[in-house]
């Protein structure tokens, strides 16, 4: 598994231990900000007014 | 059936008294909306309304895959199944009628997706994180936010640096970028607050207008454009273009703590930013008259905005609504309806003859271009 892949699972894992004691849903996306860098953004949304309160962005990575 | 329908007549003018009242007890002048709908509250998940082709309102609530006509005493009538999201977890974050309440666009996990009583096809991906969306007699629109997905196609696609595509047309297959803003950003554009503001700069609230016309509003500070389907501005009504951040909110403290106390495990350089912009407008319809109705927040608390096209002026009435998220909003035949993000926030409507007698003012500093 990259590290790539184990900071995502990771990050999925957090943002699920969140959900699990806020109000809010997480998603998580690859942000490509082109010459092959790509980071891990999840975005954290209050399910009751929609927002995004906040976000979590992980290191750089080879797309 | 003519008792069906006295009986909606009744129930409407029980309603408009009772919202003229409440508005004489709260601020001076501030419209009171009234709840409908609440036989379904204990549903949970996102709502969002929407009129059809007949102007007749609908409420898609999302976690049940239902859509409900909303009746003329505020009550629903039988829903429309649609055919569900093949992801049981995916939140809908966005959605929006096709003219025909059998058929709606849904945003999902960064995905679009077309929902009918049938099916539900994923749409063509889009090189930018799709955000906002609606549909016009023109087609799909779709707000984007400044970030690649390395997915989709663009003729061109833009380099860092350049203006990113803001607002997107589905042309066939192929989706076609509308109109321009934020600058694609770069690694170095992205790291810290940065990342933050151009979150906040190019989050949109989308309507559909007439003529195929989209409002395109944004959703941290005023700014509201009426774009052609070719991507011209039209209309532009601007307000104050300052973000107002919130200076201390101890909800948003404690999740950036929790990120943080994370950090160690999922990476060093893990960054972990809180939201702290305040919505400036929280959603947007267009009657069928043409006038725009526009929900809106300051400091002084919430307020209705109505953009009258014909003799170009901007005017204003509070709203005592305690909600300050995002809203869905439909003119329907009997008033202007307004739905809280979640299904338990609440959901509301406005007769039009409260609209019609309702102490309006001009808004202040709203130019119109």
């Amino acid at each position: 598994m990259t590290r790539a892949k184990r900071v995502f699972l990771l990050a999925c894992l957090v943002g699920a231990f969140l959900v699990s004691v806020a109000i809010a849903s997480v998603e998580c996306f690859e942000e490509d900000y082109g010459n092959g860098s790509c980071a891990t953004v999840c975005v954290f949304y209050d399910d009751q007014t929609g927002n995004v309160i906040g976000w979590m962005r992980g290191p750089y990575h080879q797309c | 059936m003519p008792s069906t329908r006295l009986l909606q007549v009744f129930f409407l003018v029980l309603a408009s008294g009772a919202a003229l009242a409440r508005t004489a007890e709260g601020e001076k002048g501030a419209l009171t909306p009234i709840p409908f709908g609440s036989e379904v509250e204990a549903a949970d998940g996102p709502q969002f309304v929407a009129a059809d082709a007949k102007n007749r309102p609908y409420l898609f609530l999302a976690s049940l895959s239902q859509v409900f006509p909303v009746l003329g005493d505020g009550s629903f009538g039988e829903p429309i199944a649609l055919a569900a999201i093949p992801e049981p977890d995916a939140v809908v974050r966005a959605a929006a009628m096709e003219g025909d309440a059998r058929i709606w666009v849904l945003l999902a996990r960064g995905r679009l997706w077309r929902a009918t009583v049938d099916e539900v096809k994923r749409m063509p991906d889009l090189a930018f994180r799709p955000d906002s969306l609606a549909v016009s007699g023109a087609g799909i629109a779709v707000g984007v936010l400044p970030f690649g997905t390395g997915k989709g196609a663009l003729a061109a696609p833009p380099r860092a640096g350049r203006s990113a595509p803001l607002l997107f047309g589905l042309s066939g297959d192929r989706w076609e970028p509308r109109l321009f803003g934020e600058a694609v950003p770069g690694r170095e554009e992205v790291e810290g607050v940065s990342y933050v503001e151009l979150n906040q700069r190019s989050s949109l609230e989308l309507a559909a207008g007439a003529k195929g016309r989209t409002w395109v509003a944004n959703r941290y500070f005023y700014l509201a454009r009426s774009v052609s389907p070719a991507g011209k501005v039209l209309v532009t009504l601007r307000g104050d273009a300052t973000i107002r951040q919130k200076a201390d909110d101890e909800s948003l403290d404690e999740i950036a703590g929790r990120i943080a106390g994370e950090r160690e495990r999922v990476g060093p350089r893990m960054a972990a930013l809180a939201n702290t912009g305040v919505n400036a407008i929280l959603g947007l319809a267009e009657a069928r008259d043409g006038r725009l109705y526009l929900v809106g927040q300051e400091r002084g608390g919430r307020f209705l905005d109505r953009f009258d096209p014909v003799r170009l002026r901007v005017e204003r009435v509070p709203l005592a609504l305690e909600y300050a998220g995002r809203l869905t909003m439909a003119a329907g035949p009997e008033g202007l309806y307004l739905a809280g993000f979640g299904a338990q926030s609440g959901r509301w409507w406005l007769p039009w003859e409260t609209l019609e007698t309702a102490a309006w003012k001009p808004a202040p500093s709203i130019a119109i271009e």
